[in-house]
This record gives structure tokens, sequence and C-alpha cells, in this order.
């Protein structure tokens, strides 16, 4: 946003519901972004290898942000994590968990892996919007992104 | 037949129990023994007293013929002294006579006077020179013979004839013409004794002739006497004699010492041999013995006297001689009689002192044996163990028949339950009725044959266990000794039923002990430590290293260093595995425990072992379902506050929506609101029934596969209708055995998934059937789906495991029907060669089997 260009998300979660929650709290308001969804792990990592139905740069521009749930099928979150941060070219890309666990495990697990962030999602209206308005905030107007 | 405790006199029964008074039997006090030492004493007594009067006698033998021989020797020297001095006398006799012998002067004179007696000058010169003659002293009268033997001229003047001894020796002088000796004679005349030289007058120049003689008067008792009479020593007895042959006699020539008047008197006839005169005069010389004229026994050198009838002799008494050798004798015999005495003595003491030995020893052995009396009555007064002294009845031909009792102590008397006094003198089987016979019977034994006997035995009468033990101190008498061991086998049989128990109970638990002698590095197991370890049951202990190599090669490390410490903390706990022969892999959890000697050393360690192979395998498979729970209970919490998040979420989307009032907004906000809770309902329901499979199980019963298929088949119908799924059932027979209702869910939601998963499957099939797999039979479920990629196969019967979040369903189902699958005691797993290449679920359940029965509708 500071740069003027619109900063893409790639969220990555398998519940619909919980993916609609996230893309009215962040496309609603005043964050311009876009974002794309991936509902498992298999294709996260397809969007963000660029592999798959996701070869398209045009269609499945880079993230500059990566917003992960940990539960996912086919591949795990955690993995996931790990395979962006190995990555020489990814791993810039910062990674910020979305998840309902508060397992002390998953998040070191997650931390472990190179996660930026590690995020719960709160069980209340009020308190989710506030989550993602802050992440907005935070994420979006304040942090720098590399080129 | 009581005794007093205080020892009294030496019983003569006890006396010769063995060991104790055994000096009373073994010393000298056998008489016989006596008797030869009495004998050897007097054979040495004997012996030194010969050897002593042996060693005296020859000593004085010896001594005597010493004496002897000098005695001897002095008489001889005496007598040849004697008769050198008389030889001398006569030569020098002779001497003076042959100053005058042949003297032409003097011829002359003697021939002129005799031619002319009355030539004055002639008497005269002769006269001077017969004076001159006179002048010796041992002459005392000079006479000119004329050869016929008559004097013509004497001096000093005689007018007496010439004696007959004289004239008859000029007879035999005149025609040898040589100066001779008269021997001494007797003038009759004047009755005394003379002894003569002649001296023939000789004409020398009328050839020789002998023309007078002149006579040397000498007194033999002055001048010849003495010498004979003269003895060196000073001597009571010793005499010198002078004598010669007369006639028929011996004839005494001088003066004896113990007869008076002998010269020329005293005659012995020769016929007395024994005399040492006749002895001498029969020619003997040397020393001779024998008697002499007095009868009395002499020894005596005899010697003739060289140029004369004489002989010598000189003798000395006997008795004088050997006085001496008498005191002597006397002496020696003092001696040897004292040494005699002393060898009494000696052998005396020697005797003495053997018979206070044996008196001695006699007193010892009366002492010990006492002393081992007291000892022995203290022992048999205080023995524990019941003692007896029995006196053996001979029956008919001299056996055994039975015993008497002689005496018994108060340990006897407890155990056996009677009193001394009225055991005394009463045959065994009259106050034990209850001995068996055969006790009686192992016991005569030991009387007849057998030195001991040692056997237990019970008693019905007393109700009690024994330990007998019989002996025959002597002849004709029996020991025994009764011991009460009826506590002894009690515990015995106690101790051996403990032992039983404490093997059983580790049979049945699989429990072992063990002990390791930490010095000799041995082990000692009980039996089901043997077993637990594969090894055959043995006695005795083991190497160290046997038990270790019954341990698995990985944990023989952690094995030695568990008991280092357990050797250093006291106690310690450990594992291992064990390797058995059978290659059977057990787990041993063994406890050990550090035993010390008495100085507090490190001495032992005992411990036990237990098989908890069955355990740490229930553990593993609890731990599993308790990890299987925690990530149960992580994900349910997950998985349901999902849904909690998505309608708190859209309940404030509604909110706002409602008060933006957007509808469309709104119907959306509630269809999601709405699926969440549906989702949660439904997850609670099929969590619900994962939990409710493995404890509330319906009966196990036998059903066909086809049946099962069938009802699941009717609760998915709708699914595989609308999808056009074609179901193939094998018709083979076979029979599953489980919950009936719960197989039918696991066919409903492997039909389910199938269907779901087809893909655009323009010809979707489903085939059911049974295939052999060892000696198993699998059940399977073959579909031509969108199959699953191998990278997510592992993850599949996981719970919430959906690998499509797009498709209904809570991703609960394979889970169920893994769960029912395993609860049944079986396993299923998933083929598919990836995507597109469809896939194939499998399981097992146990007792599967086909039937050539037909098909049983339950």
């Amino acid at each position: 946003m500071i740069k003027g260009e619109p900063i893409s998300i790639l969220l990555v979660e398998d519940d619909p519901a919980h993916a609609e929650m996230v893309r009215r709290n962040l496309g609603d308001f005043r964050v311009a972004n876009r974002i794309h969804h991936v509902a498992d792990g298999q294709a996260a990592l397809d969007y963000l290898f660029r592999q798959g139905a996701y070869a398209d740069p045009e269609t499945s521009p880079r993230p500059h942000i990566v917003l992960l749930d940990l539960r996912l099928p086919k591949v795990d979150g955690q993995e996931v994590l790990r395979r962006i941060k190995e990555d020489d070219d990814l791993r810039r890309i910062p990674t910020v968990v979305l998840t309902t666990s508060a397992a002390e495990l998953d998040m070191v697990r997650a931390y472990n892996h190179g996660a930026g962030s590690y995020l719960v999602k709160p069980v209340g209206f009020e308190q989710f919007s506030g989550l993602m308005d802050a992440f907005g905030f935070y994420w979006l107007a304040w942090n720098q992104f590399p080129e | 037949m009581r005794r007093p405790r205080d020892p009294g006199p030496a019983p003569r029964e006890s006396r010769n129990l063995s060991g104790v008074g055994s000096g009373a039997a073994t010393t000298n006090a056998d008489p016989r023994h006596e008797h030869h030492l009495l004998l050897l004493l007097i054979l040495v007594f004997v012996c030194l007293s010969a050897g002593i009067m042996t060693v005296g006698y020859l000593s004085y033998r010896s001594y005597a013929a010493h004496y002897r021989a000098q005695v001897e020797s002095q008489l001889s020297a005496i007598a040849d002294l004697k008769v050198a001095e008389l030889a001398q006398w006569r030569n020098e006799r002779k001497g003076d006579a042959s100053l005058i012998f042949e003297n032409a002067e003097f011829s002359d004179l003697v021939a002129r006077l005799f031619a002319d007696p009355a030539d004055v000058d002639a008497r005269g010169r002769t006269q001077a020179w017969m004076a001159r003659c006179l002048t010796r002293p041992e002459y005392d009268e000079v006479r000119l013979l004329d050869p016929q033997g008559a004097a013509r001229l004497s001096a000093p003047p005689n007018p007496a004839p010439v004696p007959v001894a004289v004239r008859e020796r000029i007879a035999e002088v005149v025609p040898s013409g040589q100066v001779a000796m008269t021997d001494i004679y007797r003038d009759e005349h004047d009755g005394r004794e003379h002894i003569a030289t002649l001296i023939p007058i000789l004409d020398e120049r009328d050839g020789h002739r002998v023309i007078g003689v002149l006579t040397l008067r000498t007194d033999p008792q002055q001048h010849l006497f003495p010498f004979i009479r003269r003895w060196p020593t000073a001597s009571r007895t010793a005499e010198t004699l002078l004598v010669r042959r007369d006639g028929r006699d011996v004839l005494f020539l001088n003066e004896l010492k113990f007869q008076k008047r002998t010269a020329l008197a005293l005659r012995i006839p020769l016929t007395r041999t024994d005399v040492l005169a006749v002895k001498a005069v029969l020619g003997q010389t040397g020393v001779v013995e024998g008697l002499d004229y007095r009868g009395v026994a002499v020894i005596g050198s005899v010697r003739p006297v060289p140029g004369s009838p004489w002989f010598l002799v000189a003798r000395m008494d006997t008795a004088e001689i050997f006085a001496p050798l008498r005191a002597r004798r006397g002496e020696l015999a003092i001696v040897v009689v004292a040494l005699l005495l002393a060898a009494a003595a000696g052998v005396g003491v020697v005797w003495r002192r053997q018979r206070a030995r044996v008196y001695r020893e006699r007193y010892e052995a009366a002492e010990t044996l006492q002393g081992s009396e007291i000892r022995y009555r203290l022992l048999f007064q205080n023995l524990t163990a019941g003692f007896a002294l029995h006196e053996v009845v001979l029956g008919d031909e001299g056996k055994p028949d039975g015993y008497r009792f002689l005496e018994v102590n108060p340990a006897f008397e407890e155990l056996a339950g009677l009193k001394a006094v009225d055991l005394a003198g009463r045959r065994v089987r009259e106050v034990m009725p209850g001995i068996e016979a055969d006790w009686l019977a192992a016991i005569g034994r030991v009387t007849t044959t057998i030195d001991s006997t040692s056997f237990e035995t019970y008693s019905e009468h007393l109700r009690r266990h024994y330990q007998v033990t019989a002996y025959a101190p002597e002849p004709g008498r029996l020991a025994t000794i009764l011991q009460d061991v009826t506590e002894r086998k009690q515990a015995q049989d106690a101790l051996r039923e403990s032992a039983d128990r404490l093997r059983r109970a580790e049979a049945l638990s699989h429990l072992g002990h063990w002990s390791l002698d930490l010095r000799a590095q041995r082990v000692s197991w009980s039996d089901e430590a043997f077993r637990m370890h594969g090894v055959a049951v043995a006695q005795g202990d083991l190497a160290r290293d046997t038990w270790v190599s019954c341990v698995h090669l990985d944990d023989r490390a952690h094995h030695a260093q568990a008991i280092a410490e357990i050797q250093q903390d006291g106690t310690g706990v450990f594992e291992y595995r064990v390797l058995r022969p059978d290659g059977a892999v057990r787990h041993i959890a063994a406890y050990g425990e550090l035993g010390r000697d008495t100085a507090g050393d490190p001495a032992s360690l005992f411990g036990t072992v237990l098989d908890v192979t069955e355990l740490r395998q229930k553990e593993r498979e609890l731990q599993e379902r308790n990890d299987e729970l925690a990530r149960f209970a992580y994900t349910v919490s997950h998985d349901l506050k999902s849904p909690l998040v998505t309608i708190k979420g859209f309940l404030g989307f509604l909110e706002e929506d409602t008060r933006h009032h957007d509808a469309a907004r709104m119907e959306r906000d509630l269809a999601y609101i709405r699926g969440a809770v549906d989702k949660m309902a439904r997850l609670l329901d099929e969590l619900l029934e994962l939990s409710r499979v493995g404890h509330k199980m319906n009966p196990f019963v036998e059903t066909s596969l086809q049946a099962v298929v069938e009802d699941a088949q009717a609760l998915v119908a709708g699914r595989i209708a609308a999808r056009d799924v074609l179901v193939r059932v094998t018709s083979e027979p076979v029979l599953l055995y489980g919950d009936r209702p719960r197989l039918v869910e696991v066919f409903q939601n492997l039909l389910d998934n199938a269907v779901k998963f087809m893909g655009d499957q323009p010809a979707p099939w489903v085939e059911i059937g049974v295939r052999p797999q060892g000696a198993d039979t699998v059940v399977f479920v073959r579909d031509n789906g969108i199959g699953i990629d191998q990278r997510h196969q592992h993850k599949l019967f996981g719970l919430f495991e959906q690998l499509d979040p797009a498709a209904e369903g809570t991703g609960m189902g394979l889970a169920l029907a893994r769960r029912i699958v395993e609860v049944h005691g079986g396993r299923i797993r998933v083929e598919s060669e990836g995507a597109g290449k469809g896939a194939t679920f499998c399981f097992t359940l146990p007792k599967t089997r086909r039937s050539p029965r037909e098909e049983q509708k339950p």
C-alpha cells in the first residue's frame, strides 16, 4: 500500500466459512489488497512454486504475505511452512499462521519452521474482526516488503 | 539304678566306651612286660658281673704274670750275679795260684827242700813264700804237700794231717798237673769246713813232674758263704744255696738261713725231685718252682757254677713272693666286689625306676580315668540327646534276642517319657512295646556285624520323629543315642513346601530370582529364571557369561552397566531383552539389590527377573492409544472449535448485514452458520459412534459377506444411484465373524468413500471380494475412482483427515472403519497406484473363513 501497489495475500484455509470471514474482513476494510485463496496444502505449494493450475503469474501473482492455516488436507500446514522457508526464493515471503489451534507444540513447531507470526482464530465476531484489522494495519500498512 | 551326680569310682562298663578312660588299657602295667623287663635287667646284671669279674680276673692274672716275671727275672739276676761272683772268686784263687804255679824259683826251692829237708835256706825261703801267701786275707793256711799228699810244711804250722778230701783231690790234681780247687770239705781233725786251692809244683827240669802241691786254704764261712748269703733286696725268706751232688744225695755246702749246721751236713736224696736243690743238681736251670729243704714251696733260680761241681739256687718262698700278689688280689677282689655291687645297685635302681614309672603311669591312668569318668558322667547327665546303655540278651544259638536297660541319661528319660528307675533292668520290649520290630532288627545288626548304625524313625506311640544311632561299646553291650528330630523334620518339610510354593508361584507369575556372586562371577537362578532365559533348568550355579550370552547383543552393555550401578548404589532396576534359542525375543525386567559380606564389602547381588514382554506390549499399545487419544482430543478440540469460530463470526456479519439490510449477504451468512452447526452436530455424532466402538459392542456372530454388503449397499443406495456406480460382489461363500451392525458400517463407509471419490470416471464400479493372503483371508473393496496420491496415503485413516475438504462428510468414515476392523482384531490398509488409478481398501478379520456351506441369512 505504501508503495501504492496492491498487496496480494495468499490465504491457505481449508474451511470455506473461515476463508469467507477472512476475505470479508480484509477485503471490506480500508486495506486494499488481493486475496488468493487455496483450500489445501498441495494447492498452496503448487501456487507458490508456480505449478499445476497456478503456473500463470498473471492469475497467480507471487503473494507478498501468506496467511496459513495449519490443519490442511493433503499437505499439512507445518510442512507447507517448512517448504516455503526452505526455499531460497520463497523464504522472503512473511508467513503468518492463522489457526484454531492454541497448542504450544504447534506454535513452537511453526516458529521453528520459520513462521513470522502465530495467530489464533478467536471465537467471537468482534474479536475476529479486531484481529483482522490489526493484521491488516500492521502487515499491510506498516510492514515493508521487498521487491 | 540312678547314679549319684558326683562321679564315683570308675564303673567297668564306662571305662571301655570309646575314647573314655583309655589310659588304663595301654600302659606298661602288663605283668608280662614287667617280667620281661626283670629278666632283661637280670641278664644285664649277669653280663655286667661276668664282665667285671672277667676283667678283674684278667687284670689280676696279667698283673700276677707280670709280677712273677719280675720276680723270676730278679731271681735270675741274683743267681747270675752270685754265680758270677763265685766264678770270679774261684778265678781269683786260680789267679792267686798262678803266682806260684809254674814259678821256677819256687819249684826249685820245693825241689831242694824235698831233696834235702834240712836245707835251711830252702826251708826259710819256702816259708817266706808261704808267709807271703798268707798275707792275703782269703787264706788262713798254706801247706806244702808232697805228691803223695803228706804235709811237709805248713804255715801257720799245723801238725794235723792232711784231710782226706784234700788228699783225694791231690790224687786227682797230680796227674793233671793243673791248678785245681777242692770242693768245700770238712776237716775231720778240726771239724770245720774249708776250701782249698791246690797248686801243683812242677819240676821243670824233670819234665814237669809234679814234685809237690801247695794248698791255699780258705775259710768259706768268711770268704765264700757271705757271698752266697748276701741278698740284694730285703727279703725275709730269700736265700742262696750252694749245693753239689754227692752220691745219691744233694749236699748242701753252705749254712742256711732256716736251718743250722747244714753246711756239708744236710743231704737230700735225689729222689726228692720236687726239691729245688735236687732239681738244680739234676741239671735244671732257670727259674723253677718246687720245695726247699724245709719242704716249703719256693721259687728259685737254679744254675750250675761253671768250673765247679757246685750248683747255685737263689730262691724265695712262694709265700713271700706272692704275698704282694695276694694283697693285690685282695684289693682287686674288693674292687670287683665293689663294681659288682655298683652294677647290682645300678640295675636295682633301673628296676626301681621302672617300677616307679609303672606305678606312676598306673596312677596317672587312674587319674585320667577318674577325670575321664568325671567328664563322662557330666556329659552323660547333660547330653541333650537321649543315651541308653543296654545289655544284650542272647537267645538260642547265641543270637541277640533283646536288650535290657542298664543305664539311661536324663535326656532319654524325657524323650521316652519313662524314668530311669522304671527302666533299669527291664527289657526294652517290656517298657516300649511300640518299638517296631525292624528298629530292633536294625540295632541287632550292630552287635553282630557292623560297628554302628544311624537311622531315622517315627514312633506311632509317641508321635515323634527320632534319629537313632546305635553302636556296641563292648561285646555284650549296646549303646543307643536318641534324638528327637521332629522339629527338624517339620522344619525341613516346611522348608521343602515353602520352596515348592515359591517355585510354583514363580512359575505362575513368570517371576524368577537370581543371585550373583561378585567374586566368583557366578550366578544362580531359580527354575523360573532358567525358563525365562531359555536355558534348561539345571542344578548348581552358572558362569555370569552364560547369563550375558542370553542377553540380546544390543543390551549387553546396558546389562553390565546396570549391574555395576547396583554395586555402587545398593539397589537398581534395569531391563534387557533376551534372545531365546528359538528366536523369540522377550523383555526382562530385573530388580537387584547389593549384599555385603561381614567386612562390609560388596559380595553378592540378589534380585528378581520378570518377563514383561506382554506387559510392554500392552504398554506400547496403551501408549499408542494414549497418543491416539491425545491426537484425538487435539483434533476434536480443533475441529469443534472451527465451526464455533464460523458461527460466531457469521453471527457478527449477520448483525452487520442486518443493519445494512443486505438480504443477499444475510442469506449467505445464515447459510454458513447453519452449515457450521450441522457440521458440529455430525461431528459429535460420529465421535460418539467412534467412542462406542470397542466397548459397546454386540455379540459376535458368524454372518455371510454377501448379507453384510447387501445391508451396507442399502444405506448408500442413494449416492450409488446418483453416481450410477456398479457394485459387484463376489459370490464365493465367505463367512465373517464379528459385530454385525458394525461390519455393515465398515462396508457402508468404504462404499460411501469409493462412490464419493469417483471423480469423473465415466464407468464407475466398485468391486467387493476376498483373496487369500498367507493363512488369512483378505476382504477388499476396489474402485476405479480418482485414487489416492501416494504421498497422502498414510494420512488417510486419520481422524478428520479429509483429503478433499469440499467433499461432504466429516472425514471420520475411514477412521471409523479402521477402528471397527481393529477392534475385531484385524488390519485395514489402502492400495492405490496414485491419482486417477483407483483405490483398493483391504482388511483382514480374524476367523473369516470360506465355507462350502450355503449362505446363511442371519
